[in-house]
């Protein structure tokens, strides 16, 4: 305990001006990483229905339904004797983000986007078809490369 | 004089997660000390022997949350020793990364609470804030803040982003700089000196007979590391030291923390420094139906806590016969606890139960 000790106090003085770490919520908006793991978007027209995300979703969180579920397809026509492609539905509260669906996507379809906030009163809303008519489609997340795909294919241009 | 009972937690008093003490006093002085786990129970072993194998890996990081990586990279590590397989060297220098991030973010939050518990308020303030420029980086590495699901058998699921070694090391400098704030207000304090000397002793002798790891073992004079004894990722390459203290008391046990972090800084410049090209990920079996061959296989890893330990045995199907985890809390947290209690004021048990950096999921797995 030296004379210099008594003093000491007087540095905490320097935090006064210091920027604070802190982000003002409602005023400064905190932008997530590049490859952010958010909610999924799903191009259907490029999905080719393999239910590789459904079998290698760790919590069973992705349903396989026809196509027809999906209003925008609703009124599509089906020939006889053809099966209807089906498209990932995810179930946000089992959904634990890993992002395994988008690294064994073969079509390269399904992507996670940067969106992370939602707020709804009807737990339903939480139970939905991945797909691309969503406002934040083009806020793109964790999107699979070559190097990162676990089947090793490479995206198409 | 009449003892009576009195319930510590299971919120958050001297660790971070849920887990309680009943205690038995007389007047403030503590005479028996009962650790009482299961509220974080989640069924760990069992659930990983009814998952494929790519399906075990977002649940092992679980195992512990403020430390989640040497889960990822012990689990991958079994299975990689189980195919025979070894990841290519890039993979190895980003998990000395991440794994090196993950002890300095969670001695962070060790710090933070220790100082609390001693009525240092400004240090939780502080560490926590500081730790959310390490959680920074794990977004932009991994696209998971807390829960990384990074490391994958036969290597790491992504390369390094552009601009991440940059950022990495604008980060530990400024970790750096704040370790001199950090001691004006905590380490140098004579506050903390006064109430966490002495306080919690455990001795060499007893360290080695009760199985203590990691950190508090060191702080009771044993020189042991798995990273210099058994190295694995990039550790065999790097250059660091193993700090060792010799008091074994709730100080050291602390100090010691604190001259990790200053050793986890210069093994993650190094590795930044020196990390080789190349890809990022082994051959492995596809993922849609990864079966691993018959065997059973012991694998080990640091964490920040102490020796970690995934025993993996495979029958030769897409699951885990049994995976049996070995967490280093599990002697912190209860045998040791037990002991060091009795005979201590009230008010040092939380800073006591915060010295032996406890996670109680390792406990409850």
């Amino acid at each position: 305990m030296g004379i210099k000790n008594y003093f000491s106090p007087v540095s905490a003085l320097k935090f006064l001006v210091k920027k604070p770490v802190t982000v003002r919520v409602p005023y400064e908006k905190k932008e997530p990483s590049e490859n952010y793991r958010g909610f999924h978007i799903n191009d259907i027209e490029k999905c080719i229905g393999c239910g590789n995300c459904a079998r290698i979703c760790p919590p069973n969180a992705i349903e396989m339904v026809p196509m027809t579920e999906y209003p925008k397809y609703k009124d599509m026509k089906v020939e006889e004797g053809k099966r209807i492609k089906k498209i990932p539905k995810i179930d946000y509260g089992r959904c634990c983000f890993c992002a395994l669906c988008v690294d064994v996507c073969p079509s390269f379809s399904l992507k996670l986007s940067r969106e992370r906030i939602q707020v709804e009163t009807d737990k339903e809303a939480f139970v939905f078809i991945a797909n691309n008519d969503v406002s934040y489609k083009d806020n793109l997340g964790y999107v699979a490369n070559e190097k990162s795909h676990l089947l090793g294919l490479k995206p198409k241009r | 004089m009449k003892t009576y009972e009195l319930f510590i937690g299971p919120q958050h008093v001297g660790i971070t997660g849920n887990f309680s003490v009943i205690l038995e006093l007389e007047g403030n002085v503590v005479k028996k000390a009962t650790p009482n786990p299961g509220f974080l129970h989640r069924g760990f072993e069992k659930l990983m022997e009814m998952r494929g194998f790519i399906h075990n890996v977002p649940i092992v990081c679980r195992i512990c949350v403020p430390d989640p990586d040497p889960n990822e990279a012990n689990y991958a590590m079994a299975v990689e020793k189980l195919l025979g397989i070894e990841p290519p060297p890039r993979a190895k220098y980003i998990r000395t990364i991440v794994l090196e991030f993950s002890r300095i973010a969670s001695h962070l939050f060790t710090f933070g609470g220790h100082a609390g518990s001693i009525g240092l308020y400004t240090i939780p303030n502080w560490t926590i804030s500081d730790r959310d420029f390490i959680l920074d980086l794990f977004e932009m590495l991994t696209g998971g803040r807390v829960y990384h699901i990074f490391i994958y058998p036969g290597g790491v699921r992504r390369d390094l982003p552009d601009g991440f070694i940059e950022k990495a090391k604008d980060v530990l400098n400024y970790l750096e700089k704040r370790l001199d704030d950090y001691n004006k207000l905590y380490f140098d304090s004579y506050m903390f000196k006064k109430r966490a000397r002495g306080i919690g002793i455990i001795n060499k002798e007893d360290a080695i007979e009760w199985g203590v790891t990691g950190p508090n073992l060191r702080a009771s004079g044993v020189k042991a590391d798995t990273r210099k004894d058994d190295p694995y990722a990039a550790y065999g390459e790097l250059d660091f030291e193993i700090p060792v203290l010799t008091g074994g008391d709730a100080y050291d046990r602390i100090m010691i923390r604190r001259m990790e972090v200053v050793e986890s800084i210069k093994i993650i410049r190094q590795a930044l420094d020196n990390i080789p090209d190349g890809p990022i990920r082994e051959k492995v079996p596809n993922p849609m139906r990864f079966i691993v061959p018959p065997g059973d296989a012991y694998v080990k890893v640091e964490s920040s806590k102490g020796e970690y330990g995934y025993y993996m045995v495979s029958n030769g199907k897409d699951k885990p016969y049994r995976v049996y985890i070995r967490g280093a809390s599990m002697t912190h947290g209860i045998h040791i606890l037990e002991k060091l209690l009795p005979g201590n004021y009230l008010a040092d048990v939380s800073q006591i139960m915060f010295s032996l950096d406890v996670c109680p999921p390792e406990i409850d797995r």
